[in-house]
C-alpha cells in the first residue's frame, strides 16, 4: 500500500515538473516574446517605464514620397506601408525601439526607406528618441516612421505593429549584465487607412 | 566448441527469462525511477539555462546538485532490480546497505563513469541551448567564456584554492557525519565532493582543449609531418601512410570496440555490484599485501609513510580502478557464455534505444526553432528512461547471476582460459560490434525534389532548376562578371535554386556524395526570403569528375535552435550531359510572385 502510495506521488511529481517545464520555458523564452507580447487597441497608448506609444496613422501604396523627383516605386506586386507612431518621454535618457509589421502568424522588418521617409515628416525621425552627436536627448516628443515593403496580397492580414523597446539600464553595464534586462515588447493594433 | 554455443544460447535464455520476470513485477516502478532521473536532469538544464550568463559559477554546484539526485534514484532502480532478481533466481540476500554510504561509495566511479560516457558533454550542449533559449543567442558563447576555469591565472589559481577547500570540508564534514550518525550531513559532504570534481573536470576538459589545440596547429603538425617523414626515410618506409592506417584503425575499429561493447557493460556491471554489497578489494589489503611482499619494513618510516600518503589521496580513484579490476576476474571466471551473453545483450539494449529514439524523431519531427527547447525531453525518453531502466534490470540479473554461481566472488587470477574460450569470446565481441553497426539512419524526414517542381520542405517553397554541368564556367560569380571562362579539372555543376517563404526564413544548399559533402563554390550557400517574397540564385559546385551521377543536392532549412528538419533532396540524373562550358549568375534575385 505504501510502495503504491510513492508510485502515484512519483508519477504526480513527474506530471507537474512537466507543466513547469513547459510554463516556464514559455513565460521567459524570447522565441515565444511575440506570443506573450500584450495587444494594445488602436486608440489606447502603450506606457513603457519613462517612455508612451501610440499609433498615429498607417496608410499603404505603391509609390513613397522620399523628395526625390519622382517618387519611389515599390517593388512588382508589393506595397509600401508607412506606420507613423507618436512618442513622447517623460525624462532625459534617450530610448531606442525596433518595429515590426504584424501579419498572419509573420511579420515583416522596417526598410531601408524608413529614414528616407522620416525625413519627408516634420519631427519625423526613425527612432524613438532624436539625440545630438554628444548622444543627449533634442526632444522629448516625436513622431517615429517605419516604412515595409510587403506583398500587397498581405495587406488583409496586417493587424499592427509590434513595438521592441531596449532597457536603456542596458546602455552603461556591460554584456553579462545586460542580459538581466530583456526588452520589453507590445503589438500596438491598427487599421490601414 | 557446440557445447559452449549450447551453454551461450542457456545462459541467454535464462538471464532474459528472469529480466523479463522482473520487467514484468518491478517495471513500472524502475520506469518512474528513471522518468524521475530524467525530471531531475531536465529541471537541472532548465535552471542552469536561466542563471547560467547571470551567476555563471552557480552551475557547478547545480549540476552536483542533479548528479547526485541522479546517483540517488540510479542507486534505488538498481537495488529494486537486484532484490526482485534475488527473488527470481533463488540467491540468498546480502546485507543491504545504508543508503548514504552506498552514495558516498559509488560518488566517484559514477561521476568517472557518466563522465567518461558523455553525461558532461551532453549536459553542456542541453546547458547552452537553454541558455540561449532564455536569454539570446548571444549568451551561450558569454557562458562558456565566463566559465573558464583557466581564463586567467588569478582564477586558476581560485579554482584550485576552492577545489582544495571542498575536498578538505568534505573530509571533515563525512568525519563529523560519521560521529553523529546525521544522513543530512552525510548528503551535504557528498554534495561538496561532486561539487569539487566537477570543478576539478571542468578544469581537466579546458586542459585536453587547450592540447587539442596546440596539437592542430599548424606549427606542431608540420613539425609532425617532418619528423615523421624524416624517421620514414630513415628506415625506408612510408611511415606516414602506416601511421595514418595504423591510427584509422585505433581509432575507427579497435576503440569502438573497446570502449562500446566491452567497457560499457563492466563498468556498470561493477556498479550494480557495488549497490549489490559485492565486497571488493580495498587499497589497503592490497597496500599490506605489497608492503610484505616488497619488504617495506616498518623501520623505513619515510618510504613507508610516503607511499601511504600517496595511496590516501588517491583513495578514491584507485578504489574505483580496483573494483573495475576485481569485476574483471569475476566476469572472467563466470566463462564465456556469461561473459558472451552479458556482451551481446548490452549491445542489443543499447541498439534498441537507439532505434527507438529514431522513431520518436520520425514521429515528431519535423521540430520549428521555438519547439526545440521545449520537446527535449522527448527525444531522450529512450536514452534517459528506457535503456537505463532495462539495462538496470539485466544486469541486476547478471550480477545476482554471478553470486548464483559463486557466493563469495572474491578476486582469482582466472585459470583454464583455453583457444576456444578464446574464439568464444572474440566472436561474441564480433557479433556485439556487428549489432552496434546496425545503426539507425538519419531520423531527419526527406522531401525528394524534382527537376521544376515545387515542393514544401518545412513551410518554404523550394524549385531546383536549370541543371547544368561542364568543365569550365563563365558569366557572373561574386558579383563580378568573369573576362574568361574558368575551368577545373573536375566538373562545375550548376543549379537555380528557388525558395518561396511564407514567413521569412533561409535554407543552405549543399551537395551530397555519400558521407561526403560539397559546400558552394563561390557564395555562402545560403538562400534568405522575407514574408511573401521568392528568392533566387544560381548555385555552383565544383565536384570531381567522377562523382557527377550519384552526386544529391541537399536544401535544408536553416533555423535558430535545430532538432530533426525538414530536408529536401534532389539526386542527379545519371545521363547527366557536361558541357565544355556553362552559364552562371549566382546573384540573388528577391521578388513577389
Amino acid at each position: 500500500m505504501k510502495t503504491k502510495k510513492l508510485v502515484v506521488l512519483g508519477w504526480m511529481t513527474v506530471l507537474i515538473c512537466a507543466v513547469a517545464w513547459c510554463v516556464s520555458i514559455y513565460s521567459v523564452g524570447p522565441m515565444w516574446r511575440n506570443d506573450r507580447a500584450p495587444t494594445i487597441q488602436q486608440t489606447a497608448s502603450w506606457t513603457v517605464g519613462d517612455l508612451t506609444l501610440s499609433v498615429d496613422s498607417a496608410t499603404s501604396g505603391t509609390q513613397l514620397d522620399l523628395g526625390y523627383r519622382t517618387p519611389t516605386e515599390a517593388i512588382a506586386g508589393g506595397v509600401f506601408v508607412t506606420v507613423l507612431v507618436n512618442y513622447s518621454l517623460s525624462s532625459d535618457i534617450p530610448q531606442s525601439c525596433l518595429l515590426y509589421l504584424v501579419g498572419k502568424n509573420r511579420d515583416w522588418w522596417t526598410s531601408f526607406h524608413s529614414y528616407g521617409a522620416a525625413s519627408q515628416i516634420p519631427g519625423g525621425s526613425g527612432n524613438c528618441s532624436v539625440v545630438d552627436k554628444e548622444g543627449n536627448l533634442e526632444s522629448h516628443q516625436g513622431i517615429m516612421v517605419a516604412v515595409f515593403e510587403i506583398p500587397a496580397s498581405a495587406l488583409d492580414e496586417i493587424r499592427g505593429i509590434r513595438v521592441s523597446v531596449a532597457d536603456p539600464r542596458q546602455q552603461d553595464v556591460d554584456q553579462q549584465s545586460a542580459l538581466k534586462y530583456p526588452p520589453r515588447v507590445a503589438v500596438l493594433e491598427f487599421s490601414l487607412d | 566448441m557446440l557445447t559452449l554455443l549450447t551453454q551461450t544460447l542457456k545462459e541467454f535464455g535464462l538471464l532474459w527469462s528472469t529480466t523479463g520476470r522482473t520487467l514484468r513485477t518491478r517495471g513500472m516502478t524502475i520506469l518512474l525511477l528513471f522518468t524521475l532521473g530524467a525530471v531531475s536532469y531536465h529541471i537541472t538544464i532548465l535552471l542552469t539555462g536561466l542563471t547560467a550568463p547571470l551567476w555563471t559559477w552557480a552551475v557547478i554546484p547545480l549540476i552536483a546538485l542533479g548528479c547526485i539526485i541522479q546517483l540517488i534514484i540510479t542507486l534505488a532502480a538498481y537495488r529494486t532490480s537486484i532484490e526482485q532478481a534475488e527473488v527470481s533466481l533463488g540467491t540468498p540476500k546480502l546485507e543491504k546497505l545504508n543508503l548514504m554510504a552506498l552514495v558516498a561509495s559509488l560518488l566517484i566511479p559514477f561521476i568517472l563513469a557518466y563522465s567518461a560516457f558523455g553525461f558532461f558533454d551532453s549536459f553542456a550542449r542541453n546547458g547552452v541551448l537553454a541558455t540561449e533559449f532564455i536569454h539570446g543567442m548571444t549568451s551561450g558563447v558569454l557562458f562558456l567564456q565566463l566559465l573558464n576555469t583557466r581564463g586567467s591565472t588569478t582564477i586558476t589559481v581560485i579554482v584550485a584554492a576552492i577545489v582544495i577547500a571542498l575536498w578538505v570540508s568534505a573530509r571533515f564534514m563525512k568525519a563529523w557525519a560519521r560521529r553523529k550518525n546525521s544522513a543530512l550531513l552525510s548528503l551535504f559532504s557528498t554534495f561538496l565532493i561532486v561539487t569539487g570534481t566537477i570543478l576539478m573536470l571542468f578544469s581537466a576538459f579546458r586542459l585536453i582543449w587547450d592540447f587539442q589545440q596546440w596539437i592542430n596547429d599548424r606549427v606542431f603538425m608540420s613539425w609532425w609531418d617532418s619528423a615523421v617523414g624524416w624517421v620514414g626515410d630513415l628506415i625506408h618506409i612510408d611511415l606516414p601512410q602506416i601511421l595514418v592506417v595504423v591510427q584509422a584503425f585505433l581509432a575507427d575499429t579497435l576503440w569502438p570496440v573497446f570502449w562500446d561493447v566491452l567497457s560499457q557493460p563492466l563498468l556498470w556491471l561493477g556498479v550494480v555490484a557495488l549497490v549489490g554489497g559485492m565486497q571488493f578489494m580495498d587499497v589497503s589489503t592490497i597496500w599490506a599485501r605489497m608492503s610484505s611482499k616488497l619488504n617495506i619494513r616498518r623501520e623505513n618510516q619515510v618510504l613507508s609513510g610516503l607511499i601511504g600518503w600517496i595511496v590516501g589521496v588517491l583513495d578514491d580513484v584507485l578504489e574505483s580502478a580496483l573494483k573495475f579490476l576485481h569485476l574483471l576476474a569475476v566476469a572472467l571466471k563466470a566463462g564465456v557464455p556469461f561473459l558472451a551473453t552479458l556482451i551481446i545483450s548490452f549491445t542489443v539494449i543499447e541498439q534498441a534505444g537507439a532505434w527507438f529514439d529514431f522513431c520518436v524523431q520520425k514521429l515528431l519531427g519535423p521540430i520549428e526553432a521555438k519547439a526545440v527547447l521545449i520537446t527535449t525531453p522527448l527525444f531522450s525518453i529512450g536514452e534517459m528512461i528506457l535503456v537505463p531502466g532495462l539495462q538496470a534490470i539485466f544486469l541486476a540479473t547478471a550480477y545476482i547471476r554471478l553470486r548464483h554461481k559463486d557466493q563469495a566472488l572474491s578476486f582469482e587470477r582466472p585459470t583454464g582460459v583455453n583457444w576456444k574460450s578464446l574464439v568464444s569470446i572474440l566472436l561474441a565481441i564480433t557479433i556485439a560490434a556487428g549489432i552496434s553497426l546496425v545503426e539507425p539512419p538519419d531520423a531527419d524526414p526527406r522531401v525528394h525534389l524534382e527537376l521544376g517542381i515545387p515542393a514544401q520542405v518545412m513551410g518554404r517553397g523550394v524549385t531546383i532548376d536549370d541543371l547544368r554541368a561542364g568543365t569550365s564556367m563563365t558569366g557572373k560569380v561574386s558579383y563580378t562578371t568573369l573576362d574568361k571562362p574558368i575551368t577545373t579539372l573536375g566538373v562545375f555543376i550548376a543549379v537555380s535554386v528557388t525558395v518561396n517563404c511564407y514567413s521569412s526564413g533561409t535554407v543552405r544548399v549543399e551537395a551530397e556524395v555519400d558521407d561526403l559533402v560539397y559546400p558552394t563554390w563561390s557564395s555562402a550557400g545560403t538562400l534568405s526570403c522575407h514574408a511573401g517574397y521568392t528568392a533566387s540564385a544560381d548555385i555552383v559546385f565544383e565536384i570531381p569528375r567522377e562523382e557527377p551521377d550519384h552526386i544529391t543536392i541537399i536544401v535544408t532549412p536553416v533555423q535558430l535552435f535545430m532538432s530533426t528538419l525538414e530536408i529536401g533532396d534532389y539526386r542527379l540524373p545519371s545521363t547527366l550531359v557536361v558541357h565544355s562550358e556553362i552559364f552562371v549568375d549566382d546573384t540573388l534575385v528577391e521578388e513577389i510572385r
